[in-house]
Protein backbone atom coordinates (compact mmCIF):
# COMPACT_ATOMS: atom_id res chain seq x y z
CA UNK A 1 0.00 0.00 0.00
CA UNK A 2 1.26 3.76 -0.11
CA UNK A 3 1.69 5.36 2.94
CA UNK A 4 2.75 9.00 3.24
CA UNK A 5 3.69 10.04 6.80
CA UNK A 6 4.46 13.78 7.28
CA UNK A 7 7.31 14.44 9.99
CA UNK A 8 10.13 12.67 11.06
CA UNK A 9 10.69 12.07 14.35
CA UNK A 10 11.71 9.06 16.48
CA UNK A 11 7.72 7.93 15.71
CA UNK A 12 7.61 9.14 12.24
CA UNK A 13 10.91 7.39 11.29
CA UNK A 14 10.54 4.25 13.01
CA UNK A 15 6.88 3.86 11.05
CA UNK A 16 8.39 4.64 7.73
CA UNK A 17 11.48 2.37 8.20
CA UNK A 18 9.08 -0.29 9.12
CA UNK A 19 6.40 0.02 6.63
CA UNK A 20 9.33 0.03 3.46
CA UNK A 21 10.65 -2.85 5.37
CA UNK A 22 7.62 -4.78 4.66
CA UNK A 23 7.69 -3.90 0.99
CA UNK A 24 5.20 -0.57 1.26
CA UNK A 25 5.43 2.10 -1.01
CA UNK A 26 6.29 5.26 1.58
CA UNK A 27 6.83 9.00 1.26
CA UNK A 28 7.95 10.94 4.31
CA UNK A 29 8.04 14.10 4.69
CA UNK A 30 9.68 17.05 7.37
CA UNK A 31 10.36 20.46 6.94
CA UNK A 32 14.40 20.06 8.12
CA UNK A 33 16.68 17.05 5.93
CA UNK A 34 18.40 16.70 9.07
CA UNK A 35 15.07 15.31 10.94
CA UNK A 36 16.03 11.94 7.85
CA UNK A 37 19.11 11.44 9.48
CA UNK A 38 16.67 9.26 11.61
CA UNK A 39 15.92 7.03 8.68
CA UNK A 40 17.95 4.12 8.77
CA UNK A 41 20.36 3.79 5.46
CA UNK A 42 18.41 0.48 4.61
CA UNK A 43 14.77 2.90 3.94
CA UNK A 44 14.16 2.63 0.42
CA UNK A 45 10.91 5.24 0.31
CA UNK A 46 11.31 8.70 -0.59
CA UNK A 47 11.98 12.07 2.01
CA UNK A 48 10.91 14.95 1.09
CA UNK A 49 11.50 18.07 2.45
CA UNK A 50 8.54 20.37 3.09
CA UNK A 51 5.54 21.60 4.74
CA UNK A 52 3.35 18.52 5.57
CA UNK A 53 0.44 21.38 5.67
CA UNK A 54 1.49 22.92 1.89
CA UNK A 55 -0.55 21.26 -0.92
CA UNK A 56 1.81 21.28 -3.16
CA UNK A 57 4.12 19.46 -1.16
CA UNK A 58 1.34 16.58 -0.21
CA UNK A 59 1.02 16.05 -3.81
CA UNK A 60 4.39 15.92 -4.58
CA UNK A 61 4.56 13.34 -1.86
CA UNK A 62 1.90 11.08 -4.07
CA UNK A 63 -0.70 11.50 -1.12
CA UNK A 64 -3.05 11.29 -4.09
CA UNK A 65 -5.50 8.45 -3.07
CA UNK A 66 -2.77 7.01 -0.90
CA UNK A 67 -3.87 4.02 1.76
CA UNK A 68 -2.44 5.54 4.74
CA UNK A 69 -1.57 9.19 5.95
CA UNK A 70 -0.10 9.82 8.99
CA UNK A 71 0.39 13.52 10.71
CA UNK A 72 3.15 12.95 13.33
CA UNK A 73 4.14 16.31 13.74
CA UNK A 74 4.90 17.77 17.17
CA UNK A 75 1.91 20.69 16.19
CA UNK A 76 -1.39 19.66 16.65
CA UNK A 77 -3.20 22.35 14.18
CA UNK A 78 -0.41 21.46 11.67
CA UNK A 79 -1.60 17.24 11.81
CA UNK A 80 -5.12 18.00 11.67
CA UNK A 81 -4.47 20.41 8.59
CA UNK A 82 -2.23 18.01 6.88
CA UNK A 83 -4.75 14.94 8.16
CA UNK A 84 -7.97 16.64 6.55
CA UNK A 85 -6.21 18.10 3.69
CA UNK A 86 -4.95 14.23 3.01
CA UNK A 87 -8.44 12.89 3.59
CA UNK A 88 -10.67 16.49 2.27
CA UNK A 89 -8.62 16.95 -0.58
CA UNK A 90 -6.74 14.04 -1.98
CA UNK A 91 -8.78 11.48 -0.90
CA UNK A 92 -6.48 9.19 1.81
CA UNK A 93 -8.36 6.20 2.64
CA UNK A 94 -7.18 6.38 5.88
CA UNK A 95 -5.91 9.53 7.69
CA UNK A 96 -4.21 9.46 11.29
CA UNK A 97 -3.42 12.87 12.86
CA UNK A 98 -1.35 12.88 16.46
CA UNK A 99 -2.66 15.14 18.71
CA UNK A 100 -1.56 15.80 22.55
CA UNK A 101 -4.96 17.74 23.28
CA UNK A 102 -7.58 15.29 24.37
CA UNK A 103 -10.10 17.76 23.89
CA UNK A 104 -9.17 18.06 20.18
CA UNK A 105 -8.30 14.86 19.28
CA UNK A 106 -12.38 13.77 20.34
CA UNK A 107 -13.52 16.66 18.67
CA UNK A 108 -11.99 15.89 15.11
CA UNK A 109 -12.62 12.32 15.32
CA UNK A 110 -16.05 13.69 14.75
CA UNK A 111 -15.10 15.82 11.80
CA UNK A 112 -13.90 12.78 9.50
CA UNK A 113 -10.39 12.14 10.08
CA UNK A 114 -8.99 9.68 12.92
CA UNK A 115 -6.77 10.79 15.81
CA UNK A 116 -4.22 9.36 18.24
CA UNK A 117 -3.86 11.57 21.59
CA UNK A 118 -0.55 10.53 23.11
CA UNK A 119 -1.77 12.32 26.17
CA UNK A 120 -4.05 9.77 27.19
CA UNK A 121 -2.43 6.94 25.51
CA UNK A 122 1.17 7.43 28.03
CA UNK A 123 -2.17 8.02 31.05
CA UNK A 124 -3.65 5.04 30.42
CA UNK A 125 -0.68 2.46 29.88
CA UNK A 126 0.63 4.07 32.76
CA UNK A 127 -2.70 3.62 35.04
CA UNK A 128 -2.74 0.48 33.30
CA UNK A 129 0.73 -0.50 34.62
CA UNK A 130 -0.13 0.50 38.44
CA UNK A 131 -3.30 -1.56 38.14
CA UNK A 132 -5.74 1.15 37.70
CA UNK A 133 -8.62 2.09 35.24
CA UNK A 134 -7.48 4.40 32.85
CA UNK A 135 -9.89 6.76 30.56
CA UNK A 136 -11.32 4.16 28.48
CA UNK A 137 -10.61 6.20 25.50
CA UNK A 138 -10.09 4.15 22.55
CA UNK A 139 -6.36 4.26 21.25
CA UNK A 140 -7.05 5.56 18.18
CA UNK A 141 -10.08 7.44 17.36
CA UNK A 142 -11.56 6.28 14.72
CA UNK A 143 -13.94 8.86 12.50
CA UNK A 144 -17.11 9.03 13.22
CA UNK A 145 -18.27 11.82 11.19
CA UNK A 146 -17.02 13.93 8.32
CA UNK A 147 -18.07 16.32 5.00
CA UNK A 148 -20.40 14.52 2.91
CA UNK A 149 -19.07 17.06 -0.09
CA UNK A 150 -15.69 15.55 0.27
CA UNK A 151 -15.67 13.86 -3.11
CA UNK A 152 -16.73 17.21 -4.88
CA UNK A 153 -13.87 19.03 -3.39
CA UNK A 154 -11.67 16.27 -4.54
CA UNK A 155 -12.97 16.81 -7.73
CA UNK A 156 -12.97 20.35 -7.71
CA UNK A 157 -9.27 21.32 -6.32
CA UNK A 158 -7.44 18.36 -8.61
CA UNK A 159 -8.44 18.58 -12.54
CA UNK A 160 -5.20 17.05 -12.65
CA UNK A 161 -3.12 13.99 -11.74
CA UNK A 162 0.57 15.56 -10.59
CA UNK A 163 3.34 13.71 -11.56
CA UNK A 164 4.21 12.74 -7.77
CA UNK A 165 6.21 9.73 -6.60
CA UNK A 166 2.55 8.07 -5.86
CA UNK A 167 1.40 8.11 -9.32
CA UNK A 168 2.41 4.54 -10.24
CA UNK A 169 0.44 3.38 -6.62
CA UNK A 170 -3.01 5.37 -7.76
CA UNK A 171 -6.08 3.46 -8.22
CA UNK A 172 -8.61 2.22 -5.71
CA UNK B 1 -22.75 41.22 19.49
CA UNK B 2 -20.24 39.24 21.16
CA UNK B 3 -17.17 38.81 19.39
CA UNK B 4 -13.87 36.63 20.00
CA UNK B 5 -10.85 37.28 18.58
CA UNK B 6 -8.04 35.33 18.57
CA UNK B 7 -4.68 36.05 18.14
CA UNK B 8 -3.37 39.62 19.51
CA UNK B 9 -0.85 40.17 16.82
CA UNK B 10 -1.37 43.66 15.04
CA UNK B 11 -4.77 42.27 13.33
CA UNK B 12 -6.27 41.43 16.18
CA UNK B 13 -5.24 44.38 18.60
CA UNK B 14 -6.58 46.82 15.94
CA UNK B 15 -9.80 44.68 15.42
CA UNK B 16 -10.46 44.24 19.38
CA UNK B 17 -9.68 48.34 19.47
CA UNK B 18 -11.62 49.41 16.76
CA UNK B 19 -14.77 46.17 17.42
CA UNK B 20 -14.41 48.01 21.43
CA UNK B 21 -15.18 51.40 19.60
CA UNK B 22 -18.15 50.62 17.84
CA UNK B 23 -19.83 49.68 20.83
CA UNK B 24 -18.84 45.46 20.88
CA UNK B 25 -18.37 43.11 23.63
CA UNK B 26 -15.25 41.18 22.65
CA UNK B 27 -12.76 39.03 24.33
CA UNK B 28 -9.43 38.97 23.10
CA UNK B 29 -7.50 35.45 23.85
CA UNK B 30 -3.71 35.98 23.12
CA UNK B 31 -1.42 32.80 24.23
CA UNK B 32 1.97 35.14 24.58
CA UNK B 33 1.68 36.25 28.49
CA UNK B 34 3.65 39.05 27.72
CA UNK B 35 1.91 40.47 24.68
CA UNK B 36 -1.45 39.36 26.81
CA UNK B 37 -0.54 41.55 29.69
CA UNK B 38 0.69 44.32 27.25
CA UNK B 39 -2.52 44.82 25.51
CA UNK B 40 -4.57 44.15 28.67
CA UNK B 41 -2.68 46.96 29.93
CA UNK B 42 -3.36 49.21 26.96
CA UNK B 43 -7.17 48.21 26.35
CA UNK B 44 -8.60 46.45 29.77
CA UNK B 45 -9.17 43.51 30.93
CA UNK B 46 -10.79 41.70 28.56
CA UNK B 47 -7.55 39.76 27.30
CA UNK B 48 -7.53 35.86 28.16
CA UNK B 49 -4.02 34.61 28.26
CA UNK B 50 -4.42 30.76 26.99
CA UNK B 51 -4.16 29.55 23.95
CA UNK B 52 -7.33 29.95 21.78
CA UNK B 53 -7.14 26.53 19.96
CA UNK B 54 -7.49 24.57 23.19
CA UNK B 55 -11.37 23.41 23.46
CA UNK B 56 -11.16 24.26 27.49
CA UNK B 57 -9.37 27.99 27.47
CA UNK B 58 -12.08 28.53 23.72
CA UNK B 59 -14.97 27.69 26.52
CA UNK B 60 -13.66 29.66 29.86
CA UNK B 61 -13.64 32.52 27.27
CA UNK B 62 -17.78 31.92 26.39
CA UNK B 63 -17.67 30.60 22.93
CA UNK B 64 -20.76 29.04 23.56
CA UNK B 65 -22.44 32.30 23.37
CA UNK B 66 -20.75 34.13 20.56
CA UNK B 67 -21.87 35.31 17.79
CA UNK B 68 -18.59 35.98 15.66
CA UNK B 69 -15.57 34.24 16.18
CA UNK B 70 -12.21 35.94 14.32
CA UNK B 71 -9.09 33.57 14.29
CA UNK B 72 -6.89 36.17 13.30
CA UNK B 73 -3.28 34.46 14.15
CA UNK B 74 -0.27 34.36 11.82
CA UNK B 75 -0.59 30.81 11.23
CA UNK B 76 -3.40 29.23 8.84
CA UNK B 77 -3.64 26.13 10.32
CA UNK B 78 -4.24 27.47 14.09
CA UNK B 79 -6.52 29.82 12.37
CA UNK B 80 -8.07 26.46 10.93
CA UNK B 81 -8.82 24.90 14.26
CA UNK B 82 -9.66 27.55 15.96
CA UNK B 83 -12.61 28.00 13.06
CA UNK B 84 -13.85 24.32 13.13
CA UNK B 85 -13.63 23.80 16.98
CA UNK B 86 -15.80 27.26 17.67
CA UNK B 87 -17.96 25.66 14.44
CA UNK B 88 -18.50 22.06 15.78
CA UNK B 89 -17.91 22.18 19.24
CA UNK B 90 -19.80 25.42 20.64
CA UNK B 91 -22.08 26.27 17.34
CA UNK B 92 -20.68 29.71 16.80
CA UNK B 93 -23.02 31.05 14.12
CA UNK B 94 -20.05 33.18 12.24
CA UNK B 95 -16.55 32.31 12.20
CA UNK B 96 -13.87 34.26 10.32
CA UNK B 97 -10.54 32.85 9.41
CA UNK B 98 -7.16 34.87 8.56
CA UNK B 99 -5.89 32.77 5.53
CA UNK B 100 -2.32 33.85 4.86
CA UNK B 101 -1.47 30.96 1.95
CA UNK B 102 -4.03 31.58 -0.71
CA UNK B 103 -3.79 27.95 -1.75
CA UNK B 104 -5.05 26.98 1.78
CA UNK B 105 -8.45 29.53 0.67
CA UNK B 106 -10.76 26.40 -0.99
CA UNK B 107 -10.02 23.99 1.80
CA UNK B 108 -11.02 26.57 4.63
CA UNK B 109 -14.28 27.51 2.70
CA UNK B 110 -14.76 23.75 2.47
CA UNK B 111 -13.98 22.78 6.10
CA UNK B 112 -16.38 24.92 7.31
CA UNK B 113 -15.08 28.36 7.83
CA UNK B 114 -17.67 30.83 7.27
CA UNK B 115 -15.95 33.60 6.22
CA UNK B 116 -12.17 34.00 5.29
CA UNK B 117 -9.76 37.24 4.80
CA UNK B 118 -6.43 36.47 2.60
CA UNK B 119 -4.28 39.98 2.63
CA UNK B 120 -1.68 38.13 0.28
CA UNK B 121 -4.99 37.71 -2.05
CA UNK B 122 -6.10 41.27 -1.37
CA UNK B 123 -2.13 42.67 -2.18
CA UNK B 124 -2.14 40.28 -4.82
CA UNK B 125 -6.09 42.01 -6.50
CA UNK B 126 -4.27 45.42 -5.69
CA UNK B 127 -1.27 44.83 -7.75
CA UNK B 128 -3.24 43.30 -10.35
CA UNK B 129 -5.38 46.52 -11.18
CA UNK B 130 -2.29 48.39 -11.31
CA UNK B 131 -0.42 46.66 -13.96
CA UNK B 132 -2.10 47.32 -17.46
CA UNK B 133 -1.46 43.78 -19.15
CA UNK B 134 -3.89 42.41 -21.52
CA UNK B 135 -5.73 40.69 -18.66
CA UNK B 136 -8.94 40.29 -17.43
CA UNK B 137 -8.78 42.17 -13.38
CA UNK B 138 -9.96 40.04 -10.86
CA UNK B 139 -11.98 42.57 -9.01
CA UNK B 140 -14.09 40.56 -6.28
CA UNK B 141 -14.13 36.98 -5.68
CA UNK B 142 -17.89 36.53 -4.87
CA UNK B 143 -17.86 32.75 -3.09
CA UNK B 144 -20.67 31.15 -2.57
CA UNK B 145 -22.46 28.91 -4.52
CA UNK B 146 -20.73 28.51 -7.78
CA UNK B 147 -17.57 30.29 -7.04
CA UNK B 148 -18.48 33.17 -8.74
CA UNK B 149 -15.93 36.25 -9.07
CA UNK B 150 -16.11 39.83 -10.72
CA UNK B 151 -14.48 40.41 -13.54
CA UNK B 152 -13.07 43.46 -15.43
CA UNK B 153 -11.93 43.17 -19.25
CA UNK B 154 -10.34 46.07 -21.03
CA UNK B 155 -11.16 46.02 -24.72
CA UNK B 156 -8.20 47.02 -26.68
CA UNK B 157 -7.27 47.14 -30.18
CA UNK B 158 -6.75 43.22 -30.68
CA UNK B 159 -10.11 42.71 -29.02
CA UNK B 160 -12.15 39.96 -31.12
CA UNK B 161 -15.39 41.88 -29.50
CA UNK B 162 -14.76 45.26 -31.13
CA UNK B 163 -17.85 46.22 -33.25
CA UNK B 164 -19.79 43.37 -31.97
CA UNK B 165 -23.50 43.33 -30.15
CA UNK B 166 -23.17 41.55 -26.51
CA UNK B 167 -25.60 39.01 -28.04
CA UNK B 168 -23.36 38.00 -30.67
CA UNK B 169 -20.28 37.43 -28.30
CA UNK B 170 -20.92 34.12 -27.10
CA UNK B 171 -20.89 34.64 -23.66
CA UNK B 172 -19.94 31.32 -21.90
CA UNK B 173 -22.73 29.97 -19.97
CA UNK B 174 -22.70 30.87 -16.48
CA UNK B 175 -21.36 33.97 -17.42
CA UNK B 176 -22.63 37.44 -17.32
CA UNK B 177 -21.75 40.83 -19.15
CA UNK B 178 -23.59 43.56 -17.03
CA UNK B 179 -21.96 46.91 -17.66
CA UNK B 180 -19.78 48.69 -19.83
CA UNK B 181 -17.85 51.78 -18.99
CA UNK B 182 -17.10 54.25 -21.60
CA UNK B 183 -15.68 57.53 -21.47
CA UNK B 184 -15.90 57.55 -17.77
CA UNK B 185 -19.94 56.83 -17.88
CA UNK B 186 -20.70 52.93 -16.66
CA UNK B 187 -23.69 52.34 -18.76
CA UNK B 188 -25.60 48.36 -19.05
CA UNK B 189 -24.79 46.00 -21.01
CA UNK B 190 -28.05 45.22 -23.14
CA UNK B 191 -28.07 42.31 -26.11
CA UNK B 192 -27.85 44.99 -28.56
CA UNK B 193 -24.75 46.86 -26.91
CA UNK B 194 -22.40 47.09 -29.29
CA UNK B 195 -18.45 47.28 -27.82
CA UNK B 196 -15.89 49.67 -29.00
CA UNK B 197 -12.28 50.23 -28.33
CA UNK B 198 -10.88 51.41 -25.55
CA UNK B 199 -14.98 49.99 -23.28
CA UNK B 200 -14.23 48.53 -19.92
CA UNK B 201 -16.78 45.22 -19.87
CA UNK B 202 -17.57 44.43 -16.49
CA UNK B 203 -18.35 41.00 -15.62
CA UNK B 204 -19.58 38.18 -12.97
CA UNK B 205 -19.04 34.77 -14.03
CA UNK B 206 -18.09 31.33 -12.74
CA UNK B 207 -13.73 31.07 -12.24
CA UNK B 208 -14.10 27.89 -14.80
CA UNK B 209 -15.61 29.94 -17.13
CA UNK B 210 -12.51 32.71 -17.21
CA UNK B 211 -10.22 31.19 -19.78
CA UNK B 212 -13.03 30.95 -22.78
CA UNK B 213 -14.37 34.58 -21.10
CA UNK B 214 -11.20 35.83 -22.14
CA UNK B 215 -11.11 34.11 -25.85
CA UNK B 216 -14.24 36.56 -26.18
CA UNK B 217 -13.31 39.63 -24.85
CA UNK B 218 -9.24 39.97 -24.95
CA UNK B 219 -8.50 37.59 -27.83
CA UNK B 220 -7.14 34.08 -27.44
CA UNK B 221 -3.74 34.94 -28.42
CA UNK B 222 -2.21 36.05 -25.07
CA UNK B 223 -1.51 32.86 -23.26
CA UNK B 224 -0.56 34.46 -19.95
CA UNK B 225 -2.75 33.00 -17.41
CA UNK B 226 -4.22 34.59 -14.28
CA UNK B 227 -2.89 34.41 -11.10
CA UNK C 1 -13.26 52.96 50.33
CA UNK C 2 -13.02 49.45 51.39
CA UNK C 3 -12.81 46.64 49.46
CA UNK C 4 -14.50 43.55 50.92
CA UNK C 5 -14.81 39.96 49.46
CA UNK C 6 -16.04 37.77 52.28
CA UNK C 7 -12.07 36.42 53.24
CA UNK C 8 -10.72 36.46 56.81
CA UNK C 9 -9.44 40.45 56.46
CA UNK C 10 -13.07 41.70 56.05
CA UNK C 11 -13.56 41.96 59.99
CA UNK C 12 -9.99 43.72 60.50
CA UNK C 13 -10.19 46.63 57.26
CA UNK C 14 -13.89 47.29 57.97
CA UNK C 15 -13.02 47.89 62.18
CA UNK C 16 -9.86 49.86 61.11
CA UNK C 17 -11.79 52.23 58.68
CA UNK C 18 -14.54 52.77 61.47
CA UNK C 19 -11.92 54.07 64.03
CA UNK C 20 -9.66 56.11 61.15
CA UNK C 21 -13.41 58.21 59.88
CA UNK C 22 -14.99 58.34 63.30
CA UNK C 23 -12.76 61.84 64.44
CA UNK C 24 -13.77 63.28 60.96
CA UNK C 25 -16.81 62.18 60.26
CA UNK C 26 -15.78 60.30 56.90
CA UNK C 27 -17.84 58.61 54.77
CA UNK C 28 -16.99 54.63 54.12
CA UNK C 29 -17.88 53.14 51.14
CA UNK C 30 -17.57 49.37 51.85
CA UNK C 31 -17.48 47.89 47.85
CA UNK C 32 -18.45 43.80 46.85
CA UNK C 33 -17.01 42.89 43.33
CA UNK C 34 -18.47 39.75 42.02
CA UNK C 35 -16.38 38.53 38.88
CA UNK C 36 -17.91 37.56 36.51
CA UNK C 37 -16.91 35.03 33.78
CA UNK C 38 -16.74 34.71 30.24
CA UNK C 39 -18.87 32.61 29.73
CA UNK C 40 -22.06 35.02 30.72
CA UNK C 41 -22.94 38.27 29.51
CA UNK C 42 -21.49 41.08 31.93
CA UNK C 43 -25.67 42.15 32.96
CA UNK C 44 -26.62 38.58 33.69
CA UNK C 45 -28.70 38.55 36.86
CA UNK C 46 -25.88 36.72 39.03
CA UNK C 47 -24.37 39.17 41.74
CA UNK C 48 -28.06 40.76 42.59
CA UNK C 49 -28.93 36.67 43.39
CA UNK C 50 -25.81 35.76 45.53
CA UNK C 51 -26.72 34.83 48.97
CA UNK C 52 -22.83 34.92 49.45
CA UNK C 53 -22.56 38.41 48.53
CA UNK C 54 -25.38 39.51 50.82
CA UNK C 55 -23.92 37.89 53.41
CA UNK C 56 -20.22 39.89 52.71
CA UNK C 57 -22.31 43.03 52.59
CA UNK C 58 -24.22 42.15 56.08
CA UNK C 59 -21.10 41.19 57.81
CA UNK C 60 -19.31 44.44 56.62
CA UNK C 61 -22.48 46.55 58.27
CA UNK C 62 -22.68 44.74 61.29
CA UNK C 63 -18.82 44.71 61.99
CA UNK C 64 -19.29 49.16 61.53
CA UNK C 65 -22.46 48.73 63.78
CA UNK C 66 -20.12 47.31 66.54
CA UNK C 67 -17.94 49.70 66.11
CA UNK C 68 -21.00 52.60 66.01
CA UNK C 69 -20.80 53.56 62.91
CA UNK C 70 -22.04 53.18 59.38
CA UNK C 71 -20.97 52.26 56.35
CA UNK C 72 -22.64 52.74 52.96
CA UNK C 73 -22.37 49.21 50.97
CA UNK C 74 -22.33 48.47 47.07
CA UNK C 75 -22.26 45.46 45.10
CA UNK C 76 -20.92 45.64 41.60
CA UNK C 77 -20.65 42.92 38.89
CA UNK C 78 -17.38 42.97 36.64
CA UNK C 79 -15.31 40.61 34.91
CA UNK C 80 -12.54 41.73 36.66
CA UNK C 81 -12.35 42.60 40.49
CA UNK C 82 -8.95 45.30 40.05
CA UNK C 83 -10.53 47.03 37.49
CA UNK C 84 -13.83 47.24 38.53
CA UNK C 85 -12.25 48.83 42.27
CA UNK C 86 -9.72 51.31 40.36
CA UNK C 87 -12.87 52.67 38.59
CA UNK C 88 -15.44 53.10 41.52
CA UNK C 89 -12.42 54.29 43.49
CA UNK C 90 -11.59 57.46 41.02
CA UNK C 91 -16.05 57.48 40.34
CA UNK C 92 -16.42 58.35 43.84
CA UNK C 93 -13.38 60.21 44.17
CA UNK C 94 -12.48 58.36 47.09
CA UNK C 95 -9.66 59.54 49.57
CA UNK C 96 -8.07 56.56 49.88
CA UNK C 97 -8.72 52.84 49.04
CA UNK C 98 -7.94 50.12 51.78
CA UNK C 99 -7.70 46.48 50.83
CA UNK C 100 -7.35 43.51 52.69
CA UNK C 101 -4.58 40.79 51.80
CA UNK C 102 -5.02 37.18 53.97
CA UNK C 103 -1.52 35.73 55.00
CA UNK C 104 -1.01 32.76 52.22
CA UNK C 105 1.16 30.74 50.22
CA UNK C 106 1.36 29.28 46.75
CA UNK C 107 1.62 25.05 47.13
CA UNK C 108 3.64 25.83 50.24
CA UNK C 109 5.84 27.98 48.57
CA UNK C 110 6.39 31.62 48.41
CA UNK C 111 3.99 34.42 49.60
CA UNK C 112 1.52 35.61 46.61
CA UNK C 113 -0.16 38.71 46.68
CA UNK C 114 -2.59 37.88 44.18
CA UNK C 115 -3.08 40.01 40.70
CA UNK C 116 -6.20 42.20 42.17
CA UNK C 117 -3.84 44.16 44.54
CA UNK C 118 -0.87 44.93 42.40
CA UNK C 119 -3.19 46.03 39.89
CA UNK C 120 -5.25 48.84 42.40
CA UNK C 121 -1.17 49.46 43.59
CA UNK C 122 -1.12 50.28 40.31
CA UNK C 123 -3.81 52.24 38.88
CA UNK C 124 -5.29 53.92 41.49
CA UNK C 125 -5.51 57.57 41.56
CA UNK C 126 -5.81 58.23 45.50
CA UNK C 127 -3.72 56.59 48.06
CA UNK C 128 -4.44 52.91 48.95
CA UNK C 129 -3.55 51.04 52.06
CA UNK C 130 -3.03 47.29 51.57
CA UNK C 131 -3.45 45.57 55.01
CA UNK C 132 -1.75 42.21 55.30
CA UNK C 133 -3.52 39.89 57.67
CA UNK C 134 -0.95 38.62 60.57
CA UNK C 135 1.04 35.56 60.39
CA UNK C 136 -0.51 32.37 61.56
CA UNK C 137 0.98 30.53 64.24
CA UNK C 138 2.92 27.98 62.57
CA UNK C 139 3.61 30.07 59.52
CA UNK C 140 6.83 30.50 58.32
Amino acid sequence: MKVVIVGCGRVGALLAATFAAAGHNVSIIDTSTTAFERLPSSFRGDAIRGNGTDEAVLRRAGAQDCDLFLALTEGDNRNVMSAQLAAEVFGARKSVAKLNDPVRAEAYAELGIATICRTSLMADAILAFAGLAGSGAPVIRVPSGGHDDAAQLHDALLPEPGAGAGSTTRGR
Amino acid sequence: MFVLVVGGGRVGYYLTRELIQSGHEVVLMEKDRARATQIADEIGSIVIPHDGCEGKYLAEAGANRADVVAAVTGDDEDNLVICQMAKHHFDVPKTIARVNNPANEALFEHLGVDDQISPTRMILASIEQEIPVRELLHLAALGGEGDLELIEAQIDDRSPAIGRAAQDLGVPNGCSLFAVIRGGVATPVGSDTVLRQGDKVLAIGRRECEAELREQLIGAEIGAPGL
Amino acid sequence: MLAVNGGPTDRQIVRLACDLAKPWKSEIVAVHVVEIDWTLPLDADVAGRSEEAQRVLDFAEAVAEESKYRVQVVLLQARDVGAALVDEASERNADLVVLGLPYRTRFGGDFEIGRTIPYVLKNTQCSVWVVRQAMLEGSP
